[in-house]
């Protein structure tokens, strides 16, 4: 019996099969062209969905993080600050133990009061130098609320006001007596020295509850996102970076991609 | 400014292609860490520093996003670096920060990105229109 096209039951199955393989390749296509798994609403809409609110809460732990990145570098630069106040204050004290110094000849007594200024600027300096993206924790007591959830929570950073607390407890010294006053026990120089160190408590253990944060946040968007899980080295020592570094350089070269390729925008726009 | 100087800048800026613009912003972050090596005990080195977390957390950020169109293993190896950066910091920002090695590391990025690809972009597909910002 002849063959006729429209009846070859063969035929009509291979093209069936035809059909439903290029059909196939082509959602295969979508997804190595797009990188996803669900492209597009047409390949399957309620899974879209999902996947759409799981890449946009993916989204919103980075933005997250990045605004926690900041207060990060605001703690930093006011703990960095304190550190080198509090060499200063140590400064202070050996030049007031000279100047608590009754023989001291009237020369060396203008000298070392040129100092004690000197270290008072150089502190004041300390404490209105340490601003990070245009916040300074430790010129006022308006501390900083940073979101750290993507539910809107925030971790409030406190801030101290060394002025006031530390620097404005090293009056002016006229003598000897007054230079004493100020370095005995409990006095001006303790005082400050106690206070600063509340506030670099303070400050480490906000730091400490921003690191933690981040290290959270960065959980929920690995256990959130399938596909590179396995593949980071989330203990990566620090020469096999260098070493590595070197390959990123090749593969980086013969892309043609940027690395904000799905939004170039958000990477240029951060220091403007 | 010399307002034609400007606009020539102006126009420089919109023919550079964003991989330019990314070596350019880790560049200007890279001066950033040079300069502070020169005073380690400055808070310069520490501003410095948290404009590169900063700049490294946002990195990590958009590779880890599936939507990103880099190859896996190539974004897995950036991300795995810069944690590696991003702990460098957060550990020693205030200490002995190893400035060298995060300057190593961004030179390495700048000079991958500032590279012209061989390779002719790859022809965009139908799907890449819908897939924006």
């Amino acid at each position: 019996m002849a063959n006729s096209v429209n009846t070859n039951i063969g035929a009509m199955v291979a093209l069936k099969n035809l059909n439903s393989v290029s059909e196939s390749l082509s959602s295969t296509q979508k997804r190595i062209s797009t990188g996803l798994n669900v492209a597009d609403a047409y390949d399957d809409g309620a899974s879209y969905a999902v996947a759409e609110g799981i890449r946009s809460d993916v989204k919103a732990i980075g933005a997250v993080n990045e605004r926690l990145a900041v207060g990060k570098g605001m703690i930093d630069v006011a703990v960095k600050a304190g550190e080198n106040i509090s060499k200063s204050l140590q400064d202070v004290r050996v030049v007031l133990t000279k100047l608590s110094d009754e023989a001291l000849n009237a020369t060396d007594r203008a000298n070392y009061n040129a100092q004690y200024t000197t270290l008072k600027e150089d502190i004041d300096n300390f404490i209105k130098d340490a601003k990070y993206n245009g916040v300074n924790l430790i010129d006022s007591t308006t501390g900083q609320k940073i979101i750290s959830n993507v539910d809107g929570g925030n971790i409030e950073v406190k801030a101290k006001d060394l002025k006031t607390d530390v620097l404005d407890k090293l009056t002016a010294v006229t003598d000897a007596t007054g230079a004493a006053a100020l370095i005995a026990d409990g006095a001006g120089v303790d005082e400050a020295m106690k206070e600063l160190g509340t506030g670099m408590n303070q400050l480490a253990a906000d730091s400490r509850r921003v690191t933690n944060q981040i290290g959270f946040n960065n959980a929920i968007a690995d256990a959130t996102n399938t596909g590179l899980g396995a593949i980071v080295d989330a203990d990566l020592a620090k020469e096999s970076a260098r070493l590595q570094s070197l390959q990123v350089k090749q593969q980086l070269s013969s892309q043609a991609l940027s690395i904000a390729n799905q939004s170039p925008q958000s990477l240029l726009g951060l220091f403007r | 400014m010399n307002t034609n100087l400007k606009a020539y800048k102006q126009a420089a800026m919109m023919k550079t292609d964003y991989r330019s613009q990314e070596a350019n912003l880790f560049k200007r972050v890279t001066f950033g860490l040079i300069e502070g090596k020169a005073n380690p005990d400055g808070i310069g080195l520490v501003r410095a520093a948290s404009d590169n977390r900063l700049l490294w957390q946002t990195v990590v950020n958009l590779l880890r996003d599936d939507q990103n169109r880099l190859p896996a293993p190539l974004r897995a190896q950036i991300i795995s670096i810069g944690q590696t950066v991003i702990r460098e910091i957060d550990e020693n920002a205030t200490g002995k920060l190893d400035v060298d090695f995060l300057i190593d590391i961004n030179t390495q990025m700048i000079e991958g990105l500032a590279a012209q690809s061989e390779a002719p972009p790859m022809a965009a597909g139908p799907q890449s229109e819908r897939r924006g910002a």
